[in-house]
């Protein structure tokens, strides 16, 4: 009796279904405007992307950036579109049909009868990511989830995950290619809210929120890149147009609680941006202990535990670290390995590593070392299994680290080749990365240079 | 009065040396709502909130039956069981493995439908690490499944018209992307 009630009400369901859509939905529809829009781009910036690409002589991304902007191909920024709107409460209001079933059995009622909301929340907090995307048009009350409060909370509860990256690739500076290691999967996510006329750069992030940066080191953007939520940072106080050091910190365990970026300058300046009080301020001036100028590693993401950030530098080679609750500066003398290039800092569990590209002769290997505190002297703590490291023999490599705290992504690339693979620095893995192709594609993306952050799916700009 | 399941809470009670205190040890009886009657150990009694605040909150004696009017007795084996099996890994080591073998088996034949209905259980009865590890396997189990197949798992209706519908599928695209593969 039960199974012929609940195929009655599947039945009556689909009906229902198939009266509202016609035919099931089509995702690939939607793909169809990516394509557009890495065309119209693509055949911008192609033009300059081939001739400076092959100079060896340009050694990071920024460079390249930079020059690019200068050849003046850079445009004015175009005014943020306002965020996406918020579902209204009342719409939240609108509760599930309990009880859709007409059986008596008990076990069904049993069910349906005290099942409180905050369960399905910690169900749905769990599915990955692209599920929960999926889940969404299940009905309204799944839709709204991004705006509960009790919704945000069982998303915090949950123990992190496996960071995504957010990636920059050179065939599309204007929008981003995320991977899902835990899936070995790219997605490709439109930001409508960052500005597609100007180039912006992801700096740093923390809880689930990527800092992002414009190519002229003016201004400032947040954003969730799963949910869209995003906010134009104030401006800043000290008008500074030469390159900075970015780091971001969290008040609390979430973003719900506040957070900090912090940008430094070579010649020693530096502000720090209150999230709670949307506003920069100038903490004081850097402590003549520390040497100036300060020849901040670029390539290197600033190095976040806790409440303190760590910079890495030459001359004298080391780190310099600020903690944003004292707001003090403290300097580290550090020797750097020999023969080393492309180095960047890391972290797992309060241990900092640094990883390189390690030169000798015509070999080249990927190394990793951590930072001994008592001594303050890199130890090698492990190398890119040799089989990988073949493959560079010969060849002039150059690395890009994506990511700096637990997982990290490598890309490594020389003239005719690019590679990625990603590291656990607790689990000591070394994985490939499967190429990034945008949908409908076939080349491998070039990955310029990104950060790793969390998947969140309630934090908020 | 005494069910086959008062045997399993009390297994352990035969061998090993602290016998003698466990013979002892007290036991706290509670009643499902289907009738069925359970002894408990004290020590996984203690694991179920509700049934701690019940007895040490008001101080009541262990004399007493505590109704669960809200759990039926398969349930209530289910969650013994979980109970049991967390106090005896808590005193070991490096029990990692072991956890994991039996958490397998532990939802191996259990539909979707009464995983739900266990999770609401261990909601009621407050056990925070079954009900942890049950929507993580609620969670496992329908991450697959197609839009139709959660709403009739949960009993909700597509509220939505249209228009809204086809707007919240656009909102974000990428994660539609390799669906085919995702849902065989």
């Amino acid at each position: 009796m039960e199974g012929l009630v609940m195929l009655r009400q599947l039945i009556g369901q689909l009906q229902e279904f198939v009266q509202f859509h016609g035919s099931p939905p089509q995702p690939h529809l939607q793909q169809q405007q990516l394509p557009l829009l890495n065309h119209h781009h693509h055949h911008h910036h192609r033009r300059w992307c081939s001739s400076i690409v092959d100079d060896s002589s340009v050694d990071d991304y920024y460079s390249f950036m930079m020059a690019a902007g200068k050849s003046g191909s850079v445009r004015m920024l175009e005014p943020s579109k306002p965020p996406p709107s918020k579902r209204s409460r009342k719409e939240r209001a609108r509760g599930k049909s309990s009880g859709t079933t007409n059986t008596t059995e008990p076990m069904e009622q049993h069910i349906w009868k005290d099942f409180p909301e905050d369960l399905y929340e910690a169900v749905i907090a769990r599915l990955p990511i692209a599920t929960f995307f999926r889940f969404r048009s299940v009905c309204r009350k799944w839709n709204s989830l991004l705006d509960s409060e009790s919704f945000s909370q069982q998303c915090a509860e949950i123990p992190q995950a496996n960071p995504w990256f957010y990636t920059i690739t050179h065939e599309n500076v204007n929008s981003g290619a995320m991977y899902d290691p835990s899936l070995k999967k790219w997605h490709h996510p439109t930001i409508s809210s960052l500005p597609t006329k100007l180039i912006v750069l992801p700096v740093a992030s923390a809880g689930g929120l990527v800092c992002f940066l414009d190519i002229g080191n003016r201004n400032f953007y947040m954003c969730n890149p799963l949910n869209q939520s995003f906010k134009e940072l104030p401006a800043r106080s000290v008008k500074v147009w030469s390159r900075i050091a970015v780091g971001m910190t969290l008040n609390g365990s979430s973003t719900s609680g506040g957070y900090k970026i912090m940008w430094v300058g070579c010649d020693g300046e530096y502000e720090v941006y209150d999230s709670l009080r949307n506003s920069w301020t100038s903490p004081g001036s850097m402590p003549s202990s520390v040497k100036l100028p300060l020849s901040l590693n670029f390539r290197s993401q600033a190095v976040t535990i806790d409440s303190t950030l760590y910079y890495m530098r030459s001359d004298p080679e080391g780190i310099v670290s600020y903690d944003m609750v004292t707001g003090v500066w403290k300097q580290f003398i550090i020797p750097t390995p020999l023969h080393l290039a492309d180095h960047t800092l890391a972290e797992c569990g309060g241990r900092i590593m640094l990883v390189g590209l390690l030169s000798k002769n015509a070999a080249t290997c990927v190394c990793i070392w951590e930072l001994q505190k008592m001594t303050l002297l890199w130890k090698e703590v492990d190398r890119m299994p040799n089989i990988w490291c073949l493959e560079f023999y010969g060849k002039h490599v150059r690395m890009t680290c994506l990511g700096n705290k637990g997982l990290l992504m490598l890309s490594l690339r020389s003239r005719q080749m690019n590679r990625l693979v990603t590291y656990n620095v607790s689990s000591r893995e070394w994985l490939k990365v499967p190429g990034c192709v945008v949908p409908h594609g076939r080349k491998r993306q070039w990955i310029a240079c990104g950060t790793s952050f969390h998947p969140c799916l309630t934090a908020v700009a | 009065m005494s069910t086959s399941t008062d045997n399993n809470a009390s297994i352990t009670q035969e061998s090993g040396p602290s016998a003698a205190v466990q013979d002892i040890q007290k036991k706290i009886v509670v009643r499902t709502a289907d009738g069925e009657v359970f002894n408990l150990k004290e020590e996984v009694a203690m694991e179920i909130d509700i049934i701690k605040t019940f007895f040490q909150e008001d101080s009541i004696s262990y004399e007493t039956v505590m109704p669960l009017p809200n759990v039926e007795g398969w349930e209530m084996v289910k969650v013994i069981e979980y109970c049991t099996k967390h106090v005896e890994l808590k005193h070991k080591v490096d029990g990692y493995k072991e956890r994991k073998a039996f958490q397998a088996l532990f939802v191996q034949n259990l539909s979707t439908k009464s995983l739900l209905a266990l999770t609401n259980t261990a909601n009621y009865l407050e056990v925070k690490y079954l009900l942890d590890f049950l929507c993580q396997a609620v969670s496992e189990q329908i991450k697959n499944k197609d839009v139709d197949y959660v709403r009739e798992l949960f009993g909700v209706e597509n509220d939505f018209n249209d228009e809204e519908y086809e707007q919240v599928k656009a909102e974000a695209p990428w994660a539609h992307e390799n669906l085919n593969n995702d849902l065989h």
